[in-house]
């Protein structure tokens, strides 16, 4: 990863270590997320991929922790591993349950795509340069990835629902961009885009269960036959 | 060496004698998530000897191929023993490339097995022979590229030298990354090897769905029981392989003072020795504990998708090799 010397030497060794441990994590969730076929499964893979996320400005803080910054973690832990799962859950029970539909691009090929834009990002990052933050370094290739993840699923599965999951994981994918910058009070800045997101994720729970109750489907292929 | 080798064939001596232990922690862990009590954790070693005692029954259509895959899984999967090493110190044998002697151990048994299935002549067995081959030619690659990774990584061409050896100047912070991803993408990859749930169910009685079972569904006796031991013998190589991935910082060399002026062992050499193999030996157990997990919390994979595992799993073997390449 680019820069990791200088991203590391930013943090204490346990700290770095952790990070390591967390990014591969993430990534690894994503590639998961992309061979997911069952949509239980899916929102199982968001909830741990939001308790590790939430779990980060912890780490990436590399000064003494005060009540402040743990009671902000406790908040994105919160939303990122409770609230939002708990929302796809409410989703997924309230629909009728359906056979495992084919995506438009399967699931297989949708994990070469996922590693191939992580290669891309990979060689994105090594484009950059040298930047002002060095954790930024760190985290762009993951967080690039994961976004790339979640614009995958939305073009790539068939169903509401699982357009649903790519809208949360890039959504993650922002949120760790994010996190090296948003120390002190920019924190907030994240913490309302999360507020925004959690809004969207009800909202859109809502539309899914009335597309199926207009649709009897949750087939996005059916949109087609709405007329102006 | 004289004072490395008593050890060594220990360990060896410990992974031939353990070994059935691992499906009885599977099927215990899916008891209990079932809420049931399951069979005694030393149920494989109780059949084992019920299938010793039986006479073997031979189909009239068989030849000698037939009898071949118990004895080639079993001396396949000590051979692998043999080169893989087991806590802080080396394997009993160890030379340049011995981890290619690894997956060629596997390819042999494997190869032995089919033949006997094809040699029955059985459809159903030739089903699951044509199975068992179409998902090793997956497989295999993937092992090796998994092992070929990480010879590079540690700068090392033993499997002793991989996971007991020092980690080299190519060997930076992100190390936990590209063990972690390697380790994943190995226990994918065990999944399907030992057929496991979701690639294939080891309990499972309907001949359409089955891969390995259905292989030796002829078979009895003696024959029978060394081919349930050579699986048992090639999960604990799989997770013993995992855990001295996921332990290289923990054992990869014994403290200073571990051996007397003589090349005899101290006190404090055999208790980290004890140590070491005490933690590989837990890392094996919770492997074990982890895909009886698996086995409870999902369920079987459709047969066209299996092949997604290894898709997966060579996905998170290309992660970890970007990971110490980028």
């Amino acid at each position: 990863m680019p820069d990791i010397a200088l991203a590391t030497a930013a943090l204490s060794g346990l700290n770095a270590d952790g990070l390591q441990v967390i990014l591969g994590l993430i990534v690894i969730s994503d590639m998961c997320l992309l061979a997911a076929e069952r949509q239980r499964f899916s929102i199982r893979l968001i909830a741990l991929q939001g308790a590790i996320l939430g779990l980060l400005p912890l780490l990436v803080h590399s000064g003494e922790k005060d009540a402040r910054l743990i009671a902000i973690t406790a908040l994105f832990f919160l939303i990122k591993a409770a609230l939002l799962p708990l929302v796809l859950r409410r989703t997924y029970k309230k629909l009728p349950p359906q056979p495992p539909s084919r995506p438009y691009l399967g699931h297989s090929l949708s994990v070469l795509a996922g590693l191939g834009g992580f290669v891309f990002s990979l060689w994105l990052g090594s484009r950059l340069g040298d930047t002002a933050n060095p954790l930024f370094s760190l985290f762009f290739a993951p967080a690039f990835a994961t976004i790339f993840a979640g614009l995958l699923l939305i073009v790539a599965r068939r169903r509401a629902l699982s357009q649903m999951f790519g809208y949360l994981v890039m959504e993650n994918g922002i949120y760790l961009l994010g996190v090296p910058m948003a120390q002190h009070d920019a924190i907030w800045l994240e913490l309302s885009v999360l507020l925004d997101i959690m809004v969207a994720a009800f909202v859109m729970g809502i539309a899914v269960r009335h597309i199926h109750l207009a649709f009897h489907s949750m087939d996005v292929d059916h949109f087609a036959c709405i007329k102006d | 060496m004289s004072a490395h080798l008593l050890p060594s064939l220990c360990g060896l001596l410990l992974s031939l004698a353990l070994a059935p232990l691992l499906p009885g922690v599977i099927n215990r862990v899916k008891a209990k998530m079932g809420g049931r009590q399951g069979r005694p954790l030393l149920q494989l070693y109780f059949d084992l000897a019920k299938l010793m005692r039986k006479a073997p029954v031979y189909p009239y259509a068989s030849s000698a191929f037939f009898r071949l895959p118990g004895p080639a899984g079993v001396a396949s999967g000590i051979t692998a023993l043999l080169v893989l090493p087991f806590g802080a110190l080396g394997a009993l044998v160890s030379f340049p490339g011995d981890f290619l002697l690894l997956a060629g151990c596997f390819a042999l048994a494997r190869f032995c097995l089919i033949l006997a299935a094809l040699d029955t002549g059985s459809a159903f067995e030739g089903m699951g022979a044509t199975r068992e081959a179409l998902f090793s030619a997956l497989a295999e690659p993937l092992f090796l590229f998994c092992l070929l990774i990480l010879s590079y990584h540690m700068q090392r061409f033993t499997l002793s030298g991989m996971l007991t050896g020092g980690l080299t100047p190519l060997a930076s912070h992100a190390d936990w990354v590209f063990y972690l991803m390697l380790a994943c993408s190995l226990f994918l990859l065990l999944l399907p090897e030992n057929s496991r749930i979701p690639a294939d169910d080891p309990n499972t009685h309907l001949e359409l769905t089955m891969i390995h079972e259905v292989m030796i569904l002829d078979h009895s006796g003696p024959d029978l029981a060394l081919l349930e031991y050579a699986s048992a013998l090639k999960l604990w190589i799989f997770s013993l392989l995992i855990a001295g991935i996921l332990l290289p910082a923990g054992i990869e060399r014994l403290p200073a003072g571990s051996f007397d002026a003589a090349g005899s062992w101290t006190a404090q050499g055999i208790s980290a020795l004890f140590a070491s193999m005490g933690l590989n030996l837990l890392a094996v157990l919770c492997i074990a504990v982890l895909v009886g997990l698996v086995e409870s919390l999902m369920a079987r994979f459709r047969m066209e998708r299996v092949p997604q595992i290894f898709t997966l799993a060579g996905a998170i073997a290309c992660l970890a090799a970007l990971s110490v390449w980028s």
